[in-house]
């Protein structure tokens, strides 16, 4: 991220408070984050005791002193499946919770999808575990149904935070971005002296002029890469202003920060109509994998159960 | 990257058999289709015993006669799975071994492998050639190349018969064991007694190579070690002690060498076994009971005895004393194999001598006259040679000298007879007081008082004196019969 040179100016700063929205979601996704973070490591201790197993072939399995256990109708394996089938459910309390206005009391959107994306992924982690990462015949599509919802569900989780995390693009949101691009742009130009061009330069790098001319698919491709530069950048790949040298740390993040906002909400504006069309083309995909999935899994476990695999076998 | 490594450690293999967990194994695969699912499992059952012993009906006899390693166990018959887990792949082997093949506990099935059994590689045994039993071998049944059922625990069925059928019959039982063990082919621990022919005395000291010969298949005696050879057991001829041993009798005493012989030893004749009568000398009486090595020293049967008289086996105890005598000293004279006492010399024969016995002398023993040499003389050494011209050569003088006086020296004859000591023969008329009157009727001891002679308290025959006063006293004054 560049900075103007006219940043340095000693004019007395104004600083931006930070909304009251913004002060209480930090300490949340601190605990959001810790929570992936555990249950990471939970499936990957689960996984490394296994895989002197899963490493093995299906033929050497049959012989391993771990088979009776971690094989899918082991003790430990049907424990995975149960645990994965059960947080394959909870996901879909986020359908309901969308659906019956009785449950709006219960819990902000935001929440239960945060809910929901963490079952999406704990339940297909734990599911493979109980396939003990080899699946064949009919579950199979279920499984790669499983994934498929779940890879689905991080585009979808990425073109809602494109639209700015409204579920529809609407033209209250289109007002509420301009709005806050205004807000910003004052500020970057009173407190840090950033011109007319700099916010130009930033429109520029977020694609605002060539959004217009591009496709769906392609405009998806563009802004992942250029989260991908960003991200480069915010790891020290890139290559930061020499000017940002002469910013005390605290102010130099607050420009990066500041920048880095008005670039999204800039690209968030100029690729509001691809990103909307997207999310809404997205559902088209997700949910037919979804019913896919639990259509297949009904049919497996009805079949171990009716089978007697309900319950660990010798 | 986590779904793209997911996505390859699960890749689909097969197309095929959409609902099952993977491919049956090889001997399955003709039940490895979506519509065969039943055959092996069982609703609300999992795959159940009852399923696989369906088609494993081989198993389920074993099974159900509680034989072999899964008839032994409830739970090893009950869940199969645990064992032999499917959907593996064609390439699957179909049983897992707790711990390992190699540490397999074979006493499970019922058959310990000890000795050098417990060293062996189990394909060693369990091979398509060895699997006797008929219904596993059946061609709808196991693979013979990897199944371990329907070997048999008989010994020949694995083992060459290198006895070349001799023990066909005991080979029958599965008595191999009776002699060998599963530790060594050698040493052997045989009971001969069970082949019929105890090893006694002699026998049991021989070495098995000393009867029973390295023989080629023709029949020929071969050298032991010779290649393809073997050792004849059976038949082995011992009837006859002549089918091993050679017989220095020269069939002198017929075939039955048991009736003198035994297995102790060549030399070790038993007693009263041998048939003496076929030799020149009969044994007789007492004879029999001797020992062969009474006469024959040093069981040297065969070496020359004399035998023509007594003498050449037995001394003379009576010293030579007889040898003058009307026999000449012959022993048979007197005595017989019976015994050497009591001698047949009887009182006829002692007419003969000098000495006729008469009267008491008849009842009297022989040794009474006849004393032994000397105390320590055997029996028998007596002396035969008696001067025995007057009574006084034996009898000791009664009367302590008072008739020693008496003519001819024969003085006893005078009273005394040969009948009895107290038969007297004494007349007192003859002598110098004859008896008359009252004399008569007195009685001996009143006249013939006991006295001291010599020492002796003997009765006074002599001399006495005849005078009256010597025996009459004076009257005294006054007594009546003086009047």
């Amino acid at each position: 991220m560049s900075v103007p040179a006219r940043a340095l100016s000693p004019t007395p700063a104004r600083f931006a408070p930070r909304s009251a929205a913004a002060r209480s979601a930090r300490p949340r996704a601190r605990l959001r984050f810790l929570i992936y973070c555990v249950s990471f490591l939970g499936w990957l201790g689960l996984f490394y005791y296994g895989f002197p197993y899963y490493r093995l072939g299906l033929a050497e399995r049959l012989h391993a002193p771990a088979h009776a256990a971690l094989r899918p109708s082991g003790a430990m394996g049907l424990l995975y499946g149960y645990v994965g089938t059960a947080f394959l459910l909870l996901l879909l309390l986020y359908s309901v919770r969308k659906r019956v206005p009785f449950l709006r009391g219960f819990g902000s959107l935001g929440r239960w999808l945060n809910a929901h994306i963490f079952c999406g992924i704990a339940g297909p982690a734990m599911i493979t575990l109980h396939s003990g990462f080899r699946v064949t015949g009919v579950i199979a599509i279920g499984y790669w149904s499983m994934m498929c919802v779940m890879a689905s569900g991080f585009v979808g989780y990425y073109l809602l935070r494109q639209v700015g995390g409204a579920l529809s693009a609407t033209e209250a949101d289109d007002h509420a971005l301009a709005l806050e691009m205004e807000e910003l742009d004052r500020e970057l130009t009173e407190r840090y002296g950033f011109q007319a061009s700099d916010l130009q330069d930033l429109r520029r790098r977020a694609g605002a002029d060539r959004a217009e001319r591009m496709g769906l698919l392609p405009s998806l491709f563009y802004l992942m890469g250029q989260d991908l530069v960003r991200m480069a950048e915010a790891l020290g790949f890139g290559s930061p202003s020499g000017a940002m040298r002469y910013l005390g740390r605290s102010e130099a993040r607050r420009v990066r920060a500041l920048t880095r906002r008005r670039l999204l909400l800039e690209r968030r504006h100029a690729f509001l109509r691809q990103t909307s069309a997207m999310f809404h083309y997205w559902h088209a995909i997700h949910k037919p994998f979804t019913i896919v999935l639990f259509l297949m899994m009904g049919v497996h476990i009805g079949i171990a159960i009716w089978l007697g695999y309900a319950l660990p076998t010798g | 990257m986590l779904l793209a490594g997911v996505a390859l450690m699960t890749a689909p293999r097969t197309a095929g058999a959409q609902f099952s967990p993977g491919p049956l194994s090889r001997p399955h695969a003709a039940i490895d289709k979506a519509t065969a699912c039943m055959e092996c499992h069982e609703p609300k059952r999992a795959t159940t015993a009852l399923r696989c012993l369906a088609c494993h009906k081989e198993l389920a006899a074993r099974v159900r006669a509680g034989r072999g390693y899964h008839g032994r166990d409830k739970a090893r018959s009950t869940q199969c799975a645990t064992c032999h887990a499917e959907h593996g792949g064609r390439d699957a082997a179909l049983v897992s071994w707790p711990g390992g093949r190699d540490s397999f506990d074979h006493a499970l099935t019922g058959y310990p492998l000890e000795g050098k059994h417990a060293a062996l590689g189990c394909r060693t045994c369990h091979l398509p050639a060895l699997v006797r039993a008929t219904d596993v071998r059946a061609p709808t049944s196991l693979r013979l190349d990897s199944t371990y059922l329907g070997l048999s625990v008989r010994c020949a069925e694995c083992h060459v018969d290198v006895h070349r059928g001799q023990f066909a019959d005991r080979i029958a039982q599965a008595d191999c064991a009776a002699c060998h063990n599963s530790l060594a082919w050698k040493p052997v621990s045989v009971d001969h007694d069970r082949a019929g022919f105890p090893l006694t005395g002699r026998h049991a000291q021989v070495r098995c190579e000393g009867c029973h010969r390295s023989m080629m298949a023709d029949g020929s005696v071969a050298p032991a070690g010779t290649p393809n050879a073997f050792v004849q057991y059976r038949p082995v001829p011992h009837e006859a002690c002549a089918d091993c041993h050679t017989d220095p009798h020269r069939n002198k005493y017929g075939s039955d060498c048991t009736r003198c012989h035994s297995t102790a030893g060549w030399s070790e004749i038993a007693t009263g076994a041998f048939d003496h009568d076929r030799t020149r000398y009969p044994l007789r009486g007492l004879h029999r009971t001797v020992a062969c090595a009474g006469c024959h020293a040093g069981g040297a049967f065969q070496k020359p005895l004399a035998f023509a008289a007594c003498a050449d086996c037995h001394g003379d105890r009576h010293g030579g004393q007889l040898a003058k005598s009307a026999s000449g000293g012959a022993c048979e004279a007197c005595h017989s194999v019976d015994g050497f006492a009591p001698a047949r010399y009887g009182i006829e024969d002692h007419k003969r001598t000098r000495f006729e016995l008469r009267g008491a002398h008849l009842a009297v023993a022989c040794i009474s006259c006849h004393k032994p040499t000397s105390k320590s003389a055997p029996r028998g050494s007596v002396q035969f040679a008696l001067k025995a011209a007057a009574c006084a050569d034996c009898h000791a003088d009664e009367h302590a000298g008072q008739f020693t006086a008496a003519a001819g020296g024969a003085a006893c004859s005078r009273c005394h007879g040969e009948r009895a000591w107290r038969e007297i023969s004494f007349d007192h008329r003859k002598s110098r007081f004859p008896l008359d009157g009252a004399h008569a009727r007195a009685a001996c001891k009143a006249c013939h008082r006991v006295e001291t002679i010599g020492g002796r308290r003997v009765v006074r025959y002599r001399p006495l004196d005849t005078a009256c006063r010597s025996c009459h006293a004076t009257r005294p004054a006054g007594d009546p019969r003086s009047s």
